[in-house]
């Protein structure tokens, strides 16, 4: 069976491909831009008249080594997150393998957010995992070639706001707000320290000129082992069980790889398990111990040293080298990250000893550097734009929200009566749309099986219903099953079910024999079609019917407008809703 | 003395500092919502890529008799179900239409003409549909289960078209007599090794059915006598260490010989193979057979012979074939190579003729053996759309 347990390891047709082209687009945008001169001559003009300012006050912006280290080491690690992206699992493996399941046990507001990525993904899996590739590798490159430069101060910004993007959207927030997170496995997410070396690359000069930036980063540092002990503490997590302790580090063995790797975390695995309470209390103390040294030790470095030691074993038992070799590893997990930032600690801590080390920064950077800088946004702005411009706005242009203030795909109609339609609900009852003529209605036309937009909008529907409070009560929610296969009414009910519309009083999911569906789709114009290889085919729309059963406006919506659909039709419904009952 | 207050630029970013914080509690406390979404369900964890590799091997090229094959090929995101009955010289598009996911399908072919063929749901949809043939493909009846269906080797079998069974993903296991109308609960009595999670079942013969999973690291079956109305547990000597992960394929019951059935472990170090066989005294061990790492394909066609291929996750890599005339209790091997594809499914037509699925990018084809793996020849799979097979009667399009 090459289904789900191989859907999310194959590689779908067309990614490298799909990578090639985008990057042609890249390299031949740049070359435009680079000869065009535009953008290059206005920074230019920018960079000599800053490079004159600062040399008239007598201050040349120096090298700082560790800044330079910081800078590199970032761009490096941001290329390679983007060449894991493009590994042939991405597409379509991420959003199930990595995503779904961060989305398990979150708070009902981020487990939503991450359940819309999944569904993104899904419904885009080139689309996505070819724009990921190249916003990491742009933004790496943005910052390695772009020095202090315009481009990469952009970079670097970029680098923060897609951090903070991957912290939630990717990392679920490191894990923090779930039972379970450890430092030991990453917690509170790698992401976060990229933003934090973005934001100090960010940070004014003189923070870094007095060394002040150094001592930061240790006390941040020795502040998330303080995080991370506590963590390991918390008496209900189950850290101090056999079971709950070495559960986590047989997860680790258990990814392939080679026995030499997974050999000691076996070891540890079967020592948690026989005795979790000193394992854990080891653990603990270790962190603990090394917290307190970072934040307020006076000689940094054995501290520094022993951290080091420490972050490279809890990188290896526990967090297996950043899963490498799993095929949907994203990046190098937590553990050589903040050996990156205390690497730049010491590294600044050593230079401000020997101040002759500290160079003066090269001549303004170089054109083949610029035009890499500038591939890099472009990198960027060529995955974001299709992204942020092509599925929404193109999605909006049928659909709900700019409907609302258009008019667009919501057609008024003149209180046009509706077709007869009498079928039967979920509870076997037959039905009427007449019963209700002392209530608004809303009618549309779902496939009970459908994965891709009717769940979506019966759930909108539900959302739709609870923003409308108290007048929910004077509006029925009425669906037609738009599928001649799955008709029964155990399909509807457990559409009904999944979706927890049965929950709703003013719900209807209507069904009937084939050939009173077969009417009622014909009386309302509904194409219904049974493609060989996807699920059945229908139009979305929505009918609002005031009280009386005239219809007052018609929604319907394109294949392109999956984005907006899901965003606003809650909106769209409740508007609706509330300018028919109050006529 | 006059105090200066903060500076404009420190004042707008405490500004948007705090509308940050204001806006992030509120969706935290619920005060503005955000869109929401249908919720995940609580899907429990399935035994990983070790199922995995047996669902490839047992589903995806299978041949119940040496002219009638079905196999599962991709098309783009969607997976097509096909059909020869020559032998492999031209396959048909059965594939029931009307519910196509990419997703998957799991497909447990019962004989020639008679297969089930299950949509394996989204992650956020919970109901898995399905569709049962008895007349090789060209009408299908469809139905609904509860719940997303398991990612076993065999999440579903069809006893008779209207005698159903099915493993979930939560691992209950539920019964149909009425072609999936309606569905019961099936009880499994418990296992001394603790929680377990079924994800297969499957029937040697009209009385025997059988339930395989997994329980903490340990195959675990459950095996009814009576047509599936009393199961009774079967806990096999697999004695891994608990961090190893282990897959069972569901028994089999092939034309000679007792019923056998193999588990593939994985762990640290090299994975293994071990071949259990049903005997007087129950169930009878061979030794592990230990493997290198790669998708491990087993067939048998009697209780003595079959083949086990271990192949390279990399085109044109070296396959190792691994044989054995009795039992699994010993095995030869020898190395081969199936040119420039990547092995995906595998099954013995008799003890020398063997036939691999493979892929080139996204093109399929079958590579035959007639003389115990030593060389192989290509035979393309030349897939036509065929008539539009129906499903309740209703033909697509």
């Amino acid at each position: 069976m090459p289904g789900m347990g191989s859907y999310g390891t194959e590689t779908l047709g067309g990614f490298y491909p799909y990578i090639f082209i985008d990057l042609l687009i890249i390299v031949a945008l740049t070359w435009l831009f680079f000869g065009a001169q535009v953008g290059l001559r206005f920074l230019d003009e920018r960079q000599a008249i800053a490079d004159k300012a600062t040399s008239a006050v007598g201050r040349l912006p120096l090298a700082i080594p560790a800044r330079t280290f910081l800078r590199r080491a970032i761009g490096i690690i941001w290329i390679i997150d983007g060449l894991l992206q493009a590994q042939p699992a991405m597409p379509g493996g991420f959003a199930k393998d990595i995503v779904a399941p961060g989305a398990i046990g979150q708070p009902h507001w981020l487990a939503n957010l991450l359940n819309w990525e999944v569904y993104f993904w899904q419904a885009h899996p080139l689309d996505l995992a070819v724009a990921t590739v190249f916003i990491q590798v742009g933004l790496g490159v943005a910052i390695l070639a772009g020095g202090d430069t315009a481009l990469g101060k952009a970079g670097l910004w970029a680098s923060v706001a897609w951090g903070l993007f991957v912290w939630v959207g990717g990392e679920a927030m490191g894990g923090i707000l779930i039972s379970g997170a450890t430092e030991l496995m990453g917690a509170p997410g790698a992401v976060l320290v990229y933003v934090a070396a973005a934001g100090l690359l960010l940070a004014p000069m003189r923070i870094w000129e007095t060394g002040h930036v150094y001592r930061g980063i240790r006390i941040g540092v020795g502040a998330l082992l303080l995080f991370g002990a506590s963590l390991q503490a918390i008496p209900w997590e189950g850290f101090w069980t056999g079971s709950g302790l070495s559960a986590m580090f047989r997860a680790m063995a258990s990814v392939p790889q080679p026995g030499f790797f997974s050999g000691p975390v076996l070891a540890v695995a079967h020592f948690a398990q026989s005795d979790p309470v000193l394992l854990n209390s080891l653990f603990i103390a270790v962190m603990a111990v090394l917290g307190a040294g970072l934040l307020y030790g006076r000689a940094p470095r054995p501290w520094t040293v022993a951290t080091l030691v420490w972050l490279a074993v809890s990188w290896w038992i526990g967090q297996d080298f950043g899963a490498l070799g799993s095929r949907t590893a994203t990046d190098p997990n937590l553990s050589p990250l903040v050996a990156v930032m205390l690497v730049c600690a010491w590294i600044g801590t050593r230079a401000q000893a020997a101040p002759a080390r500290v160079e003066a920064l090269p001549p303004a950077t170089n054109s083949m550097r610029r035009t890499a800088a500038l591939g890099g946004l472009l990198a960027i702005a060529v995955a974001v734009v299709p992204v942020m411009l092509g599925l929404p706005v193109a999605a909006a242009q049928s659909a709900t929200i700019e409907a609302l203030n258009t008019g667009g795909p919501v057609s008024q109609v003149q209180n046009q009566s509706l077709p007869d339609l009498t079928l039967v609900n979920q509870n076997g009852r037959l039905v009427d749309l007449a019963q209700w003529s002392d209530k608004a209605v809303v009618l549309t036309f779902l496939d009970p099986v459908c994965f891709y937009q009717c769940p979506i909008i019966g759930e909108q529907m539900a959302a739709a219903d609870h923003r409308l409070g108290a007048l929910a009560s004077k509006v029925e929610f009425v669906a037609v099953v738009a599928n001649p296969i799955y008709r029964s009414l155990s399909v509807v009910r457990a559409f009904d079910s999944q979706l927890l519309l049965n929950r709703l009083p003013n719900w209807q999911y209507l069904t009937g024999s084939l050939p009173q569906l077969q009417r009622v789709w014909s009386a309302f114009s509904i194409p219904i079609e049974v493609p060989r290889l996807q699920m059945v085919s229908h139009p979305t729309v929505l009918y609002f019917v005031k009280p009386g059963g005239q219809e007052v406006s018609f929604a319907q919506d394109s294949a392109l407008s999956n984005a907006s659909v899901i965003t606003s039709y809650a909106s769209l419904i409740d508007e609706q809703v509330r300018s028919i009952i109050s006529q | 003395m006059t105090r200066r207050g903060p500076s404009p630029r420190r004042r707008k970013w405490a500004l948007l500092l705090a509308v940050l914080l204001i806006g992030v509690a509120a969706v935290a406390f619920g005060i503005l919502e955000l869109p929401s979404a249908p919720v995940a369900p609580a899907v429990t964890p399935i035994p990983n890529t070790v199922a995995g590799r047996l669902v490839e091997q047992i589903e995806t090229v299978r041949y119940p008799t040496a002219r009638v094959g079905w196999a599962v090929v991709p098309t783009k995101v969607y997976w097509r179900l096909v059909r020869t009955n020559d032998a492999g010289g031209r396959w048909i598009d059965v594939t029931p239409p009307g519910a196509g996911t990419n997703g998957g399908i799991a497909v447990t072919v019962t004989g020639p003409s008679t297969a089930i063929v299950t949509f394996l749901a989204y992650q956020y949809v919970r109901a898995s549909t399905f569709a049962i043939t008895s007349d090789g493909g060209a009408d299908w009846t469809a139905g609904i289960l509860p719940n997303a269906v398991s990612e076993g080797p065999d999440p579903m079998y069809a006893l008779t078209s209207s005698r159903l069974w099915a493993v979930l993903a939560n691992g209950e296991v539920l019964a149909s007599s009425n072609a999936g109308t309606s569905w019961s609960k099936v009880p499994l009595p418990a296992l001394p090794s603790g929680s377990c999670l079924p994800t297969s079942v499957w029937f040697t013969s009209s009385t025997n059915g059988w339930v395989t999973g997994e329980c903490q690291g340990v195959a675990a079956m459950w095996h009814s006598a009576d047509s599936g109305g009393t199961w009774q547990p079967i806990v096999l000597s697999t004695s891994y260490a608990s961090s190893a992960s282990v897959a069972i394929a569901p028994p089999q019951a092939p034309a000679s010989g007792p019923v056998l059935t193999s588990a593939v472990v994985s762990g640290s170090g090299p994975e293994s193979l071990r071949v259990f066989q049903q005997s007087s005294t129950g169930w009878t061990s061979a030794p592990a057979l230990a493997l290198p790492a790669g998708r491990v394909l087993v067939s048998f066609t009697s209780a003595a012979d079959g083949w086990a291929l271990v192949a390279p996750r990399a085109p044109g890599a070296l396959v190792l074939a691994y044989q054995t005339s009795n039992g699994g209790v010993n095995w030869s091997f020898q190395t081969t190579t199936i040119p420039a594809a990547e092995v995906t499914a595998f099954d013995l037509l008799s003890p020398g003729d063997a036939v691999a699925l493979t892929q080139v990018g996204r093109q399929n084809d079958l590579f035959v053996s007639a003389n115990g793996g030593r060389t192989w020849s290509e035979s393309v799979m030349a897939v036509s759309e065929g008539p539009v097979p129906k499903v309740n009667g209703i033909t697509g399009q």
